[in-house]
């Protein structure tokens, strides 16, 4: 009976039963849902499915167990776990029952086997996620939870109209290896690559994940993206396209991230460069190159909830993380500042740390299949990500100049979470073997080689002494209070504009259809009234389809306005 | 020390905090530079196994992430010219239209009256 549960669903459960539930009680039946669902993916072999034939001609695979699903599983509910320690001292329902939800509908979605199904949870995930940023209670808050809402249920929107065209080809809703080349296949891959945060496509991640509470954010930044690579990976691995669009992911984020103040921010646009590295692995698509992805999305769920906790952490207790506010906080958090460094130091990928063992087999994949220009636009995203979290994050919020902030250190239960992810983002980086034995391909790979331990440190190295150079020569930009325009922008000012001018066109546009009409009506009434005495019908009321058009247009047109 | 004292996870605390504390400036320069130095002597005597033409340049990642860090950082503040709003510029035209006002007219005041020199290193 354990078995024949999909995987995940026993998150969505616990998030309907944690409704009900208080206290410890709450608190221990979420601790143990993650773990629950961990066992039961461990007890289902490899090619488990669950099928499901609702009317002839229509085969719903609801669960496929394989082993990209299953690193990307265990992962999840890892982070699941670590989510739920972290925000153990939260009282508000709406957020513990939300997040448990979320990653359960996160993890259901990676065993979905064909489109359908992947388009129900892929759904429920944006649905159950939006909350923890409504959560945050304000109203700032409350307009990006709705612009949130609105892009994630327009990439399930594509993908379900591209699931239904691909039916409508080829007669088949597996969710296999799909690649480009028709409109249904190329729908999904936007519907995919908008959850991905493909350039252009990014402006709600780093709109919405900022605004979320400081625990939300870390539930935030494990599933949905990941979800995505899982599916670009799934479907779309070797597609070359993917490539480039991954590239510029890994470069763009990280000038935004020098003169980002928020630093949570920050950790946005650091996510998306770390997605487009992924991203690159699935578009080089060989069987090393698609093991690196799934271990580097592996290893950076755990850095990136790691950092998104500590600045949780910060925001928690001094009720800030822009950079201009901050500083000096070691004195008073040391905990938090020293598992922020040891994340700082895994996702820059320091020899030793879990982002080495996973990001050197992308490059290295880059490298064999002799892409010269990609591998470099990869060092210099590394490069990229020791300046903005590497460096920036810890350093200007718990060193730099002293704020003054002397606050308490971060709860009990947030420490523990911090310190276990730390701990796992060491011994990924040591021990990788047990990571590697889980990644889909068996492929023959060793991180720790003279040339890649050299070549990386000499990178990172003098990244830093770059840094402390131009922190000396007073060259390094300071942190300043500001918005700094992202892809949000276009649909938060230049939209919204556009419906609200088109709005007014079409509200004159039908004044003067009014006018004219009346006038016309007006002159060839005689005309009309010896034709069509009463009660002809011209004579009965206005006629109501086009005028509920007209409504319906300026409700849309109102919509779209006002929650966008 | 005296903002650890009050706390509850035992007298390990303050040693971390003591750690850190000790762990800047000069020291961790130290570090840098010996680290630094140490970097261009294995790049010179280990074969680096170089997968494309321009890696057989000496020092190539070693000089290759230096100016990487250089330009990144330069081209992060040219591009504050294009895309820095004053903090509150969504908030300030909410349903309104008209561009944002320039960079300059909210230069926020400093906060916390700071210097501005907040080097630690």
């Amino acid at each position: 009976m354990f078995e024949s549960l999909p995987p995940g669903l026993l998150l969505i459960v616990g998030g309907l039963l944690a409704l009900v539930l208080r206290g410890t009680l709450r608190s221990a039946v979420l601790l143990a849902l993650p773990i629950l669902g961990a066992v039961q993916l461990w007890w289902l072999p490899n090619g488990y499915t669950i099928n499901w034939q609702p009317f002839e001609g229509y085969l719903f695979e609801i669960v496929r167990v394989d082993e990209l699903s299953r690193v990307f599983g265990y992962v999840f509910y890892l982070a699941a776990f670590l989510s739920v320690l972290f925000s153990l001292h939260v009282k508000d329902t709406m957020q513990q029952c939300a997040g448990i939800a979320y990653a359960g509908s996160g993890v259901a979605a990676l065993f979905a086997g064909d489109l359908i199904t992947l388009f129900v949870w892929w759904e429920l995930t944006a649905v159950t996620s939006v909350f923890l940023i409504f959560a945050r209670r304000t109203d700032r808050a409350y307009r990006t939870g709705v612009r949130y809402l609105v892009v994630q249920v327009l990439s399930g929107v594509l993908l379900l109209a591209g699931a239904l065209l691909h039916y409508g080809d080829t007669g088949s809703l597996a969710f296999g290896k799909l690649g480009l080349g028709s409109l249904g296949r190329d729908l999904i891959f936007v519907a995919f690559g908008i959850k991905a945060a493909f350039p252009l496509l990014n402006g709600w991640l780093q709109d919405a994940y900022p605004e979320s509470t400081a625990t939300g954010s870390v539930w935030l930044s494990s599933f949905t993206t990941k979800l995505a690579i899982y599916a670009l990976a799934r479907g779309y691995a070797g597609t070359e396209i993917l490539i480039p669009i991954g590239c510029v992911m890994t470069v763009f984020p990280v000038f935004f991230a020098v003169i980002e103040n928020d630093l949570r921010r920050v950790l946005a646009y650091s996510l998306n460069n770390q997605l487009g590295f992924m991203v690159v692995g699935i578009g080089i698509g060989t069987e090393l190159a698609l093991n690196g992805t799934a271990a580097h999305a592996f290893a950076h769920i755990l850095y990136k909830s790691l950092l998104f906790m500590s600045m949780g952490a910060v925001l928690y207790r001094t009720g800030t993380v822009k950079a201009s506010e901050l500083g000096g906080l070691y004195k008073s958090m040391p905990w938090t500042a020293t598992f922020c460094i040891i994340g700082a130091a895994a996702i820059s990928a320091f020899p030793l740390f879990s982002g080495f063992t996973s990001k050197s087999m992308i490059l290295t994949a880059a490298a064999e299949e002799h892409h010269p220009i990609v591998f470099l636009v990869l060092l210099f995203a590394s490069a990229g990500v020791l300046e903005h979290s590497g460096i920036k994050i810890p350093y200007f919020a718990f060193f730099a100049h002293d704020s003054g902030k002397r606050v308490q250190e971060a709860p009990r239960n947030m420490l523990v979470a911090m310190g276990i992810a730390a701990a796992l983002c060491i011994g990924l980086g040591v021990f990788y073997q047990p990571l590697y034995a889980l990644l889909p391909h068996r492929v023959p790979y060793s991180p720790y080689t003279m040339s890649h331990i050299v070549t990386q440190l000499q990178l990172l190295v003098f990244a830093i002494a770059a840094f402390v150079i131009l922190q000396k020569l007073h060259l390094y930009p300071s942190e300043r209070r500001a918005t700094i325009l992202g892809a949000d922008w276009f649909y938060r000012r230049p939209f919204p504009a556009l419906a609200m001018w088109s709005g007014r066109m079409i509200s004159a546009a039908q004044k003067g259809f009014v006018v004219a009409t009346l006038a016309t009506l007006r002159g060839g009434g005689r005309v009309l009234r010896k034709l069509y005495a009463p009660p002809g019908p011209l004579g009965e009321p206005w006629p109501t389809g086009p005028a509920a058009l007209v409504a319906a247009i300026l409700l849309v047109v109102y919509l779209v306005s006002v929650y966008v | 020390m005296n903002s650890t004292n009050n706390d509850d996870r035992g007298s390990i605390t303050p040693k971390i905090s003591a750690a850190l504390e000790q762990w800047d400036g000069a020291k961790l320069l130290r570090v840098l530079w010996i680290s630094c130095a140490a970097l261009v002597v294995a790049g010179l005597v280990f074969d680096l196994h170089p997968h494309f033409g321009y890696e057989e340049i000496p020092l190539f990642h070693a000089l290759f992430g230096f100016g990487a860090f250089v330009v990144i950082v330069a081209l992060g503040a040219a591009l504050r010219f294009v895309v820095s709003r004053p903090e509150n510029y969504y908030e300030a035209h909410n349903g309104t239209e008209g561009a944002g006002l320039p960079e300059a007219d909210l230069e926020v005041e400093p906060e916390t009256g700071q210097p501005e020199d907040h080097l630690r290193v």
